[in-house]
């Protein structure tokens, strides 16, 4: 028996711990096993399928579709049952504001539809949460687990850049007043700052068009002076360099740099995507179609992904201008 | 009237004491501990987005390679004798002296959660206050973060000393076996073709039997927040933990009961 050096045994410790690990691996087993499905209840979102969004698309106009995509072997997949989908908050905001699709991969039903999604969307690992338009522009994607929390947030900047895409819809058209009604009422006023670059670019031109330059340049100038002040302690005194991005791509919008300097500013193929497409839509305001369309082509072959903001706005005007 | 000892004095003082103050293994626990300021400070400073840059740089914390290679350096006396695969020396020496196989499995445990803990929420602490001082007001230290510190020191320090405990190269086997689970799931989430041959679909269900039934053995972090917002969900979360905790503790008594030392390597 073992005895420590006062005499007593501890022998009872290694005992008990056997005990405890029997206990729970019983448990763990029947956890993961008979009692799966008992623990696993129906999320309340109300999740449909993919011929469920066929037979509804005119009646949720207004909703943005939400495209979970989910396999039965995925883990991460599960816990996004058991744990996101079951908190009050999540089911609330999904059902607020979207039509929730749940796309099982790798299922024989609805083979042939699932398989086109994933192509249409670009994916490559699963869970993964497609966030588009009603009429199935992408608008915004995240793969992973995602807690309560960041879920919520997650939703709600889709729906922020949902502004931005039915505003894209209508700027290719070139029904400008149309796009700036689609915009988020916080950013026309200004109390909402534009954080990304193309967002930033479809404002721009949004206004430019409507005869607002001045306006435009101002918000571009505040967003310009604030990532400035940001990255100031990056920027060598006197130096010759392109400044940090996106800063270049401001100055270009501003007019403060030509196209040549913007190209040599960036060599990574995401920037260069954007920077296609800023050139493109000058060219499209100067009356150079061909060139316009040639550089929207350039801007979609350089998205790696074919989901990006630079990569849905080329696509979008090809097709407005290709014959 | 003596009492049972379950913890050895001389043990924990020569884990979390003498070791610290020896250079080889002080200097990674406080470059560890120093790690998330240095992040928080070059990634606030160049950033456009220093709230988000922030809350990016408290994700050190959930990281999982963190728990164990703080867990290795207060259990394992490899870098403190320089023979970092080798048997552990102080081993040999401590079973000329009598203690039982659960005290020092229990000291070594404790040892490694107490360390880890501490260091973190002393790096956690000193990491608060860089971002205060950059101007930070949203971070995320609160009861649930420094239990989330807790429970995931715990697992990890329970985990590396059952690979402590076992002949070096079964620890390494067992190591592999298990990461191996876990990871040929999110391999499987990569490639989910729906054509593929029958043989590769029989390989795919075997493969992923494994990852279901052992994938979880190899323990991942716990955010205690996510247990706290919904137990009822999280059940089988706590229990594969607690059945992970007992069952590290179990093999480690046990694979240091049956196995045989060599006194001549002292």
């Amino acid at each position: 028996m073992a005895r420590t050096n006062s005499g007593k045994s501890t022998l009872y410790i290694p005992i008990l711990i056997s005990i405890a690990m029997a206990l729970l691996l019983v448990a763990r087993i029947y956890i993961k096993g008979p009692f799966q499905t008992l623990l696993n209840p129906d999320s309340q979102i109300g999740w449909k399928s993919i011929s469920d969004l066929e037979r509804d698309k005119e009646n949720y106009h207004s909703s943005l579709v939400l495209f979970d995509f989910s396999a039965d072997w995925c883990q991460p997949c599960k816990r996004m049952d058991k744990v996101t989908f079951q908190a009050q908050d999540v089911v609330k905001k999904v059902r607020e504001s979207f039509y929730p699709v749940k796309v099982i991969v790798g299922s024989e039903h609805e083979k042939k539809s699932v398989t086109d999604l994933q192509t249409k969307y670009s994916l490559f690992s699963i869970p993964t949460f497609v966030v588009t338009l009603p009429s199935g522009e992408w608008v915004y994607q995240k793969r992973g687990f995602f807690p309560p929390k960041d879920f919520i947030k997650m939703l709600d900047n889709a729906k922020l850049k949902s502004y931005f895409v039915r505003a894209e819809l209508k700027m290719a058209k070139q029904d400008y007043k149309g796009a700036l009604a689609e915009l988020n009422p916080d950013v026309v006023s200004g109390k909402k700052q534009i954080e990304d670059e193309i967002p930033m670019m479809v404002y721009f031109h949004i206004l430019k068009n409507l005869g607002r330059l001045d306006e435009a340049k101002v918000a571009v100038k505040k967003r310009f002076d604030f990532v400035y002040s940001k990255k100031k302690n990056a920027i060598q005194p006197g130096s010759d360099k392109p400044l940090p991005w996106p800063l270049p791509f401001y100055q270009y919008l501003l007019g403060e740099l030509d196209e040549d300097k913007l190209m040599r500013a960036t060599s990574a193929w995401y920037q260069k995507s954007e920077i296609n497409c800023a050139i493109a839509l000058n060219a499209l305001e100067n009356n150079q179609k061909d060139l316009a369309l040639k550089t929207f082509h350039k801007a979609a072959e350089s998205s790696y992904y074919s989901n990006s903001d630079s990569f849905r706005l080329a696509e979008l005007y090809i097709k407005e201008l290709e014959p | 009237m003596n009492k049972p000892s379950l913890l050895s004095p001389t043990l924990i003082r020569f884990n979390l004491w003498e070791k610290i103050r020896a250079w080889r293994v002080g200097i990674p626990i406080f470059l560890f501990m120093g790690l998330p300021c240095y992040m928080m400070l070059i990634s606030v400073i160049d950033s456009t987005e220093p709230e988000l840059a922030a809350k990016n740089v408290w994700h050190i914390y959930d990281n999982a390679s963190i728990y164990f290679l703080l867990a290795y350096l207060f259990i394992s006396d490899g870098l403190l004798t320089g023979r970092p695969t080798g048997e552990p020396e102080t081993l040999n020496l401590l079973f000329t002296r009598p203690i039982t196989r659960t005290c020092y499995v229990l000291s070594k445990f404790f040892c490694g959660f107490i360390g880890s803990s501490v260091v973190l929420l002393i790096s956690a602490a000193m990491t608060l206050g860089i971002a205060t001082t950059l101007g930070i007001t949203e971070n995320p230290i609160d009861s649930h973060f420094i239990l989330s510190i807790f429970l995931n020191s715990l697992i990890f320090s329970s985990f590396y000393v059952c690979l402590h405990a076992m002949p070096s190269m079964l620890g390494l086997i067992a190591y592999l076996f298990f990461s191996g689970c876990q990871t040929v799931g999110d391999i499987m989430s990569i490639g989910y073709s729906q054509n593929a041959p029958t043989f590769f679909k029989h390989v795919k269900d075997a493969i992923l039997f494994f990852n279901y039934w052992f994938g979880d053995v190899f323990p991942s972090t716990v955010d205690f927040s996510l247990i706290a917002s919904s137990f009822y969900a999280c059940t089988e979360l706590v229990v594969v933990y607690l059945s992970n905790l007992s069952l590290f503790l179990f093999f480690a008594i046990f694979m240091l009961s049956i196995r045989e030392f060599s006194y001549g390597a002292d």
